[in-house]
């Protein structure tokens, strides 16, 4: 199985690199979205990447990565606004970039010739066919969010789970918002350019929730969750060659699998500390 | 930039309320107040929360900002904090205080996701961000405060199974481990028992008489502002009335500020005591302030 797979690296090395390195970068934003309770978020984020992908090949400029950066960012930044009191609520936002998203990507494409093939590959994920640009990409970006995280965890972790404190001891609550759902929207845009929706919001909340429950402190996802994506990236990708399986599918298929591991950690854990 | 701000503050302190402060600590009145609030107006969109409030607060004195429930109290505070921005008039710290690392804040609640695993270890920890300690500096830090809140046993458990009194502990811990020469406290005793708040309250006010720690208090209850704090700013109808504690509590403010009539009464030690005066009957005195 594994010599399969080594055999199989020369001819797709490029996808193989740009699967772990997109995972790794989604992994520790993972970590970020799944402390502040916003999967929700992350799900309608994907989705208005997808509708810039659809509108990219509606109107045929070529340009798939800038619209669904473009759109991914924009959705990133209208589902981080402060919610006012009796006013409109950030679910209320996120679902509606949600649900346009996954209906609008439709309608733009269903009159065009192979639209809805196109909609429905970008969801289902194929992380075959990435290009060396996506491997340095993907690199260079998760080692500046791995470098930023680790170096800053500490603030992290406290702007991400209580901002009121945060802004307290004088960090800029308003531009670390600002920033962090910047670097989720083009981090988010690029993946499902690259990869696919399942695939990256997969990468994105799994080993994040995986970690949660293993971890017994919020510091501590930050190293478990990038470890976690890419062990079962690399699993899922061996995998995937020997058996003939669709490696996006198979590599979330492993990361459920752990998560349910990850809960029954979490019960025994309790159970034997109670 | 610090020179300017001084001036600023320096300015400040000449506002009403600033004025009775400095009658009140004659000690602190020569200081620049730490943390001063110049014509602020507060609001939720449309919707004034405070307006033109003026505060001044100098070191070592204790407040308690007081009002009925929506008045305006935690919203105070966190504009202090600088987690609301003013829509108009400005709020400074001294100068010494900009970085902000000898300031802290208890809040009314933990705010953590309750889904996020901490211990309190970790929990307490987060108070140092923004302030440069060695490993050795952070564990003595870490021992001392968690002693100092009775919850050093408690260090490796998880935050979210411990009780409510605990985790206050553990929220206060959390504060002073930035060793602060300001703690914002945001009603720390709603929810816990009598004995925990007790408890509780003791272990605040200590730190503001034996360590000269400001304190600035937001309660609802007129007992634990008699007993505890030397100033006091009542909140209502969108207007902050504050100074020392004898000058702000008369029978008049109280009763305009909580809408029932509110009986006062100074001893001969110069202790405080509110009654809250109903149809028939009185209900027994507050704990005086000594």
């Amino acid at each position: 199985m594994i010599s399969g797979f080594l055999n199989s690296w020369s001819l797709f090395a490029p996808s193989y690199l740009a699967a772990l390195f997109a995972g790794l970068l989604l992994s520790f934003l993972g970590v970020i979205v799944v402390a502040r309770a916003q999967v929700f978020i992350a799900a309608a984020v994907a989705q208005a990447s997808l509708l810039g992908l659809a509108l990219d090949t509606l109107l045929g400029t070529g340009q798939p990565a800038a619209f669904a950066v473009a759109f991914s960012v924009l959705a990133a930044l209208a589902t981080g606004t402060r919610a006012q009191r009796g006013g409109t609520s950030q679910e209320e936002v996120t679902a509606w970039i949600f649900l346009v998203g996954a209906s609008g990507s439709i309608l733009l494409l269903s009159k065009h010739p192979n639209g809805l093939k196109f909609v429905q590959a970008a969801m289902a994920s194929s992380i075959i066919g990435a290009a060396t640009a996506d491997v340095v990409t993907f690199a260079v970006l998760a080692a500046g969010t791995g470098l930023f995280v680790l170096a800053l965890r500490q603030r992290i972790v406290l702007f991400v789970c209580d901002p009121v404190m945060a802004a307290a001891v004088g960090m800029r609550i308003g531009a670390w918002s600002l920033g962090l759902a910047t670097v989720l929207g083009l981090s988010t845009g690029l993946a499902i350019r690259s990869s696919g929706l399942l695939f990256t919001f997969g990468c994105l909340v799994l080993p994040a929730l995986v970690a949660k429950n293993l971890c017994r402190e919020a510091g501590t996802m930050f190293f478990v969750a990038p470890v976690v994506c890419a062990g079962s990236v690399l699993a899922g990708l061996v995998l995937a060659n020997h058996y003939d399986f669709p490696p996006g599918q198979i590599i979330v298929a492993l990361l459920a699998a752990l998560l349910v591991c990850g809960w029954a950690w979490r019960w025994f854990r309790l159970q034997f500390s109670a | 930039m610090s020179s300017r701000t001084d001036q600023l503050l320096a300015t400040g302190s000449r506002a009403p309320a600033s004025n009775a402060s400095a009658a009140a600590a004659p000690p602190a009145a020569e200081e620049k107040p730490v943390l001063c609030a110049e014509q602020v107006t507060l609001a939720y969109g449309r919707r004034t929360v405070l307006a033109d409030v003026n505060l001044a607060i100098r070191r070592g004195e204790f407040w308690a900002l007081l009002g009925p429930n929506g008045e305006g109290k935690s919203t105070l505070i966190k504009a202090l904090l600088g987690a609301v921005k003013p829509v108009r008039g400005k709020i400074f710290l001294r100068a010494d205080f900009q970085r902000r690392t000898r300031l802290a804040l208890v809040p009314q609640e933990c705010e953590v996701n309750p889904s996020v695993p901490t211990t309190v270890r970790e929990f307490v920890l987060g108070g140092l961000v923004g302030i440069t300690v060695d490993g050795t500096q952070r564990d003595a830090r870490l021992k001392g405060v968690l002693d100092l809140m009775a919850i050093t046993h408690l260090r490796e458990r998880s935050l979210w199974t411990l009780s409510g009194g605990q985790r206050q502990r553990a929220l206060v811990a959390r504060a002073l481990i930035r060793d602060p020469l300001l703690l914002i406290v945001d009603e720390p005793t709603a929810g816990l028992d009598l004995a925990a708040a007790a408890s509780l309250l003791d272990a605040i006010t200590s730190l503001s008489r034996e360590q000269g720690i400001t304190i600035v208090f937001v309660t609802h209850d007129l007992g634990i502002a008699a007993k505890h704090a030397t100033h006091a700013a009542l909140l209502r109808g969108g207007k902050l009335t504050g100074g020392p504690l004898k000058e702000v509590f008369t029978p008049a403010n109280l009763s305009r500020t909580f809408g029932v009539p509110v009986a006062v009464h100074h001893d001969a030690q110069g202790c405080v005591h509110v009654a809250v005066e109903q149809a028939q009957e009185r209900k027994s005195p507050t704990n005086p302030q000594p």
